[in-house]
């Protein structure tokens, strides 16, 4: 891990991924798209409503991912002074809260026609609304400080508290009785899902996951570069005075 | 194609959904895209700011315009100045 430690050395990486990343979100959004919106079957039950779940299912994994992204990188930014771990936290906040709001807004979506309601306070759809807010949270410390290393400490520090509540969003369908079903592709026997279903699924959550990285890059390295500004615009001000 | 639009009578539910993702992801893209200029322009403005030995000669006229001339007044950056 130390050997990300290095600004420069996670500038040349990330140069030399981000046209990989790229390419790969550039390939698998259109067949994604196409095996949810055309190339699978409807439900027999929920007939084509279930064409949200390709938007819905990925962006929700996303949102506990990217969390957990937040809550490693800043636990490796405490415990260790990881320079770039701390901008990595950084970066990755504001794409986490899109994705969550993209997870409630579907959701609702789904939920009206499905459930008859946009909203219910059930622990799966009260804990991802919590989620979301974490998030807001977080973006809101970071900036709240003049100084941003003491900003990042402190919005470090709420999101590995904050982690406790992923485990909250995945497991509320088992832990109580809720609105919303429980895991149908990540179970510990086979998936209770049709292939015809699953693979387009996987598809749109890898297509999801390569856009986030991609995001998350060119966030990283305008994180990287202001901070480089700031520690230039420090010098100079020293100089003129 | 008309029945695909129409997806069973639930076309915007669905639509709706793919219409929020795509403008949330459009909207997070842009925002990544916009704070990376603004990075690199005050990265390259500071670039210019910074004192180069060979400075003197090669410079147009209108570049002088910048804190390269110093001294003008001490605290002349965006910190310093107060009401």
């Amino acid at each position: 891990m130390h050997r990300y430690a290095n600004p420069a050395r996670t500038l040349r990486i990330v140069a030399a991924l981000f046209p990989w990343i790229a390419g790969a979100t550039a390939l698998l959004f259109p067949l994604g798209l196409y095996l949810a919106l055309a190339g699978s079957p409807a439900d027999y039950q929920q007939g084509e409503t279930v064409r949200i779940m390709y938007v819905h299912v990925p962006a929700a994994w996303l949102a506990m991912f990217i969390y957990s992204v937040m809550a490693v990188s800043s636990a490796l930014a405490l415990v260790w002074r990881h320079p770039v771990a701390e901008l990595s936290a950084r970066a990755a906040a504001p794409l986490g809260a899109g994705f969550t709001a993209v997870c409630l807004a579907t959701g609702a979506l789904w939920g009206q026609p499905m459930w008859g309601t946009w909203w219910v306070w059930d622990a799966r759809l009260t804990s991802v609304l919590v989620l979301f807010f974490l998030y807001l949270g977080y973006i809101a410390l970071a900036d709240a400080f003049d100084d941003p290393e003491r900003g990042g400490r402190a919005a470090g520090i709420l999101a590995i508290v904050g982690w406790v509540n992923v485990p909250i969003v995945k497991f509320s369908v088992d832990w109580w009785n809720t609105l919303h079903q429980p895991a149908s592709v990540t179970r510990l026997d086979a998936p209770a899902i049709h292939p015809d279903m699953l693979w387009p699924l996987i598809v749109m959550a890898a297509a999801f996951t390569a856009l986030f990285t991609l995001l998350w890059m060119i966030r990283l390295r305008a994180e990287l570069i202001e901070r480089r500004n700031r520690v230039v615009e420090a010098s100079l001000a020293e100089g003129l005075a | 194609m008309t029945d695909w639009i129409a997806m069973g009578g639930y076309a915007a539910y669905v639509w709706g959904s793919y219409a929020v993702t795509a403008l949330t992801v459009a909207g997070l893209g842009l925002l990544a895209v916009v704070k990376l200029r603004r990075a690199e322009r005050r990265a390259a403005e500071l670039d210019a700011l910074r004192p180069r030995p060979r400075r003197a000669g090669a410079r147009k006229a209108g570049e002088a315009t910048s804190l390269d001339q110093r001294p003008p007044q001490p605290g002349a950056s965006e910190q310093g100045a107060s009401p």
